[in-house]
């Protein structure tokens, strides 16, 4: 995301200096339909669901980006509280001891910047592409003492400056804003019901 | 005309300077870990001061055009202690009243970046004590060295994550640091 927030500065940049002489050349979001929401009947349904204590982390490249967690957070609790998988999430630890852990690593393209520099130089007739991927992790302790259930998956943003809408490169968002809340709530979706389909989930 | 005006904010914040104020350290997910494989009394955490050069670094840190700062009222000696602090609270582990007290001192705090490469280095000493005893007390050290880039704002990002992720680590370190469960045990 701080990536995608590098990519908007230094677009902001360029493109204002093109709009004193030619219209700005809109960028566009797209979150990528690979993953997509649970499908209703593949959600799973918690006979008793149990409290659990929520940590969460945000990584850009494997660093921890403080800023970041903070604007995620309530994100990840919100889509978190939907599943109705857990009783509550709670900040400090529960007392059966269960703990799940969520991390979301993007992983950032180093070209990000200079492409999005170089399109608005050329007032977008350098189309460009940038992909923001994510790997996300799940863990989840079911009590003290036991095994974590695991579970992995994959997403991504992708911006486009200079090009015609393509609907293949997934949903289009108007703003920034709205396609990492879409990116997040899928991927706690997905994994949170991959977790709950395996034994040794609590309250199943 | 309107446009343009626009354009001018557009451009000037994006090349301009900056200064922002971090949010509170959230708990790690790691130094979490780390505190539930031990067994260890709840403990309160104590002064958290800078010493010697680390003193004169203890306010905010400037990279390009933007400057970063720690949380409201602290410094970065009270950063790192507040760190320690939010892991022993997402443990169950932190007790303000606990005879056992953990405190430190910021001793290095380096930071710097060229249009190509960027390092860090944090280091404190800390000391628990129980009562008047002291039952630890030993420097830690954690390093970074990472790629920076030509342009200014994500050689800033690329910094304040850097930077502001070795204070986690400093606490991860010190929680796992065998000297230091010896000198914690119940």
């Amino acid at each position: 995301m701080s990536k995608l927030r590098a990519f908007f500065a230094a677009l902001a940049a360029v493109l204002s200096l093109a709009s004193f002489a030619a219209p700005a050349q809109a960028a566009k979001i797209y979150v990528d339909n690979k993953l997509g929401w649970v499908k209703p009947e593949d959600k799973v349904q918690i006979a008793s669901p149990q409290p659990v204590q929520l940590v969460i982390d945000f990584q850009t490249d494997g660093v921890t980006n403080a800023k970041a967690i903070k604007e995620v957070k309530p994100m990840i609790v919100k889509y978190l509280q939907q599943t109705a998988l857990f009783s509550t999430l709670s900040e400090t630890p529960v007392a059966n001891g269960a703990l799940l852990t969520v991390r979301f690593n993007n992983i950032a393209d180093k070209n990000a910047a200079g492409k999005g520099f170089k399109a608005g130089l050329t007032f977008g007739l350098a189309a460009t592409q940038v992909a923001d991927n994510y790997d996300v992790d799940f863990a989840l302790v079911p009590a003290s003492g036991q095994e974590p259930l695991r579970a992995q998956l994959k997403h991504a943003i992708i911006l486009t400056i200079g090009k015609k809408a393509d609907p293949s490169l997934g949903t289009e968002y108007k703003k920034a804003k709205d396609a990492v809340d879409v990116m997040v709530g899928q991927s706690v979706e997905q994994g949170a019901h991959a977790l709950a389909r395996q034994d040794g989930f609590p309250g199943k | 005309m309107k446009r343009q005006w626009w354009a001018a904010a557009a451009l000037a914040a994006s090349l301009g300077g900056c200064t922002e104020t971090l949010p509170p350290p959230a708990p790690d997910i790691e130094g979490l870990l780390a505190l539930r494989s031990f067994d260890m009394p709840p403990a309160a955490v104590g002064q958290f001061t800078a010493t010697g050069p680390a003193a004169a670094q203890d306010r905010g840190v400037t990279i390009r055009a933007g400057t970063f700062r720690p949380p409201e009222g602290t410094s970065w000696a009270g950063y790192l202690g507040d760190t320690l602090e939010a892991q022993l609270a997402a443990s169950g582990k932190h007790d303000p009243q606990s005879p056992l007290r953990i405190e430190g001192e910021l001793v290095e705090n380096r930071r710097g970046e060229n249009m190509s490469s960027g390092r860090a280095t944090i280091a404190a000493q800390f000391r628990v004590r129980r009562g008047d005893m002291i039952l630890y007390d030993k420097r830690l050290e954690q390093r970074s060295d990472w790629d920076s880039n030509y342009f200014g704002f994500v050689a800033y990002e690329a910094a304040l994550r850097h930077y502001t992720a070795l204070y986690p680590k400093l606490v991860e370190q010190l929680l796992k640091d065998p000297d230091f469960r010896k000198a914690v045990k119940p």
